[in-house]
């Protein structure tokens, strides 16, 4: 019985809320009828009940503002005017008028008013192919004896950031991100057949600054590409060898070997970086998918301590050569315009 | 408003600049060449012996004894040289009777004017599989591994195996050896001085009665000759079981003076003390050795002056934390210290590195002020495996060299040169 009851009244709310609506698409219909009439002075009254119900669907909100607008600009109330164009950027934030039909002084209104997001929130997410350079070799053996090669691995990283247009198409970017990247060096000593795999894995946080120059900023039907450059300050949360073993008398295994701890890596480093990517449009927020080359500008390893460890140093016969980490990530992510329509400044006294 | 954006936007292009180009900002701290550490060898034992630093080159020889390179696994003569970062230069092996049918062990490394002096020993292994017995060899090596000159000192019927070479002020070489009938446990000290074209000088045996072994002989400056050996005898302060021996013979090898040394402090308990390195320095001459006392080991340093008078045995007790050790080789600071290297036999983990791990016999740094009581410092190195330090150098620097072998386990060993601050340590 509750059932049936709890069924005829969603039944009758929708048929409520679809009559209402049908009646306040007919008073849109009346008010543009009216003000193309010239008779503008009762169309405030009437849109006025079926703005405070929301009975405009969104695309009907946008008219029934933006023809209270025009209402109010012809006569000659300005300040409800401003009002309704707030209101109107609100729910379409980057409102576009159409020089073939809206009257110039909409236009004079509207250049007006800040139309721009004040800022984007970015996140993305993606995988990272980590590449060591050498600086300066060390080894346990003679470099005519040692045969050392790196492997890149991959890895993944996320961030978030938070990003503002300046002008021209530039805009910046401070993020923060967390990546975790490997990479793997095969030591072998040919002359004692000593054999040492090591596998370097590191959790990274990283506050990226970048500058970003969009070509054909405006444009707001097809994909924006784009290129950037920044810095980031890089914090190395973990550093390990995992999984890492030398072959050549008794085996040795060494797994989850701390490096921080025996303060065998710099924490601190910096990076420098650049990529490019693409942004498509999803209404005002876009889909992005960027690819970055990125590479440490510090030593990845503590020059100090590289003999400290007997476990590294005696136990897998391996020193660490003096590093700058390369990076190279792709990362597909989604844009979201932050906007606070209102009266720019220098016009707020007009 | 354009200019801002100028700044900014070139600001920006100059980072990305330095970062696509892989500039790196830093690459601060030791430096290849300030240290290190370097295993030498081959697939099988390599265990090292002895070290030298070449001055004029500044590189380093090390010496030591191998069967990586043998094909039945029978020990060869290792000779390898090092540049100051090192980095092998140039390798060496003697295996004297070609095809494995000698075994050839070195014990001590000389480094003279643009030459160095290598002594061992070598067994011949008959048909039948049968050591024969052993004789000296020694080599005279110029810097760049040439051979000079070579030879073996046989005696029939006889072992005799080098303990020691150097060479003297008139430009002889002098070598100190230890001889014993086949059949007999008795061992007597034997030294021979000869020119580099194989003149003999003279040779002696040591007169005295008991067991003697050569450990090391160096010159004093008034032309004696002063002898490091171990001997089952006693004298003023030998207090039973083997005692260290201090000879001095004259510079025809006739017996001046002899003396042994012993730990006092066993009461009614027999104390071996065995000395295993005798070195010149600036008071005069140092021996250092250890004690066996109740199955642990406790080195000692005899110290004695420029006018070989002789003082006691001094313990070296009190190292913190540790017991069991063994001290294999000695240098002294310019303030005097005693720098030494050898081996902890059974290293107390300290509280960080209580990680449950065996640690095995590790490579002992140790360095005490000139009474060998106090300013105590010590180090060690090594993984899980039965490790030792054999030799150690002061460089002008001020760091240390120590030379030793290291154990990866299952027969493997490798020898090792590490170069250290004056502290013993990797950093």
């Amino acid at each position: 019985m509750k059932k049936r009851i709890l069924i005829i009244s969603s039944a009758l709310l929708l048929l409520s809320y679809n009559y209402i609506s049908a009646q306040c698409t007919q008073v849109l219909n009346r008010a543009e009828d009216e003000f193309e009439a010239g008779r503008i002075l009762g169309i405030p009254a009437l849109l006025q009940e079926c703005l405070n119900t929301d009975g405009f669907s969104k695309e009907e909100t946008i008219r029934a503002h933006k023809l209270l607008t025009q209402v109010y600009i012809f006569s000659d109330q300005e300040s409800k005017a401003e009002e309704s164009m707030i209101k109107l950027l609100k729910v379409d934030p980057e409102h576009q008028l159409d020089e073939n039909f809206d009257p110039a002084e909409l236009f004079y209104l509207y250049e007006k008013f800040r139309v721009e997001p004040i800022f984007r929130i970015g996140m993305k997410l993606g995988g990272n192919l980590l590449t060591p350079y050498v600086i300066n070799e060390y080894s346990a053996f003679s470099p005519e004896f040692s045969n050392r090669s790196y492997t890149s691995a991959a890895g993944f990283n996320a961030e978030l950031s938070v990003e503002r247009h300046f002008a021209l198409g530039f805009e910046g970017s401070l993020g923060l991100m967390f990546r975790s990247s490997k990479y793997t060096v095969d030591n072998r000593s040919d002359s004692t057949g000593i054999l040492s795999t090591i596998n370097d894995a590191q959790s990274w946080a990283k506050i990226p600054l970048l500058a970003r120059y969009n070509f054909n900023y405006g444009n707001r039907k097809g994909p924006i590409p784009y290129v950037m450059g920044g810095v980031s300050f890089d914090y190395l949360l973990k550093a390990q060898f995992v999984d890492s073993n030398r072959q050549g008398g008794t085996q040795k295994a060494s797994n989850n070997y701390d490096l921080l701890s025996n303060e065998e890596r710099n924490r601190i480093n910096f990076s420098g970086f650049v990529g490019g990517g693409v942004k498509l449009r999803t209404q005002t927020h876009f889909i992005t998918i960027e690819g970055r080359y990125e590479v440490g500008l510090l030593n990845y390893v503590n020059p100090d301590n590289r003999f400290n460890s007997n476990e590294t140093v005696y136990g897998l016969s391996y020193v660490s050569d003096d590093l700058s980490l390369g990076f190279l990530s792709i990362t597909v992510g989604y844009t979201r315009s932050i906007y606070n329509p209102k009266k720019k400044k220098k016009f707020i006294n007009q | 408003m354009r200019v801002r954006l100028f700044l900014f936007n070139g600001l920006y292009a100059a980072l990305i600049l330095l970062g696509a180009s892989g500039c790196i900002l830093d690459s601060e701290g030791p430096q290849p060449d300030e240290i290190f550490v370097k295993f030498y060898g081959g697939e099988g034992t390599d265990e090292l012996v002895d070290v030298g630093h070449i001055a004029s080159e500044d590189a380093y020889i090390l010496l030591g004894n191998s069967n990586s390179f043998s094909p039945n696994g029978i020990s060869d003569i290792y000779l390898v040289k090092t540049d100051n970062e090192g980095n092998l230069l140039d390798e060496l092996r003697f295996d004297l009777g070609n095809n494995d049918s000698t075994s050839d062990v070195a014990t001590s490394l000389e480094v003279i004017d643009n030459q160095f002096l290598v002594v061992g020993s070598t067994e011949t292994i008959n048909v039948n599989g049968v050591f024969e017995n052993k004789k000296i060899f020694y080599a005279v090596v110029d810097f760049n591994f040439t051979v000079q000159s070579s030879d073996t000192i046989s005696i029939d019927g006889i072992d005799i195996e080098g303990n020691d070479i150097i060479q003297t002020s008139d430009g002889d070489l002098l070598i100190l050896a230890t001889t014993g009938e086949l059949t007999d446990v008795e061992r007597d000290l034997y030294y021979i001085k000869f020119s580099q074209d194989g003149i003999v000088d003279w040779e002696r045996t040591n007169p005295l009665p008991g067991t003697d072994v050569g450990v090391s002989i160096i010159e004093l400056e008034n032309g004696d000759f002063a002898i490091c050996a171990l001997t089952d005898r006693t004298s003023v302060r030998g207090y039973g079981g083997i005692n260290a021996l201090y000879l001095v013979v004259n510079d025809l090898g006739l017996l001046k003076n002899s003396l042994a040394f012993g730990n006092s402090s066993g009461g009614s308990t027999i104390i071996d003390d065995i000395p295993t390195k005798m070195i010149q320095d600036a008071a005069g001459a140092t021996i250092i050795g250890n004690s066996l006392i109740g199955g642990v080991e406790e080195p000692f340093v005899i110290p004695l002056n420029a006018n070989g008078a002789i003082d006691s045995l001094r313990p070296l007790a009190n190292i913190p934390n540790q017991s069991d050790i063994v001290v294999a080789d000695v240098v002294r600071s310019l303030n005097g210290d005693y720098i030494m290297t050898g081996s902890f036999n059974n290293y107390v983990l300290t509280a960080e590195e209580n990680d449950n791990t065996p640690k095995g016999q590790q490579i002992l740094f140790l360095r005490t002020d000139q009474l060998g009581t106090s300013n105590l410092t010590s180090n060690h190195h090594g993984d899980g495996f039965n490790d030792s330090g054999e030799a150690i150098l002061q460089l002008p620097d001020g760091q240390i060299l120590i030379g030793g072998t290291i154990s990866f386990g299952a027969s493997v060993t490798k020898m090792v040169l590490m170069k250290v601050n004056s502290s013993g340590e990797l950093l």
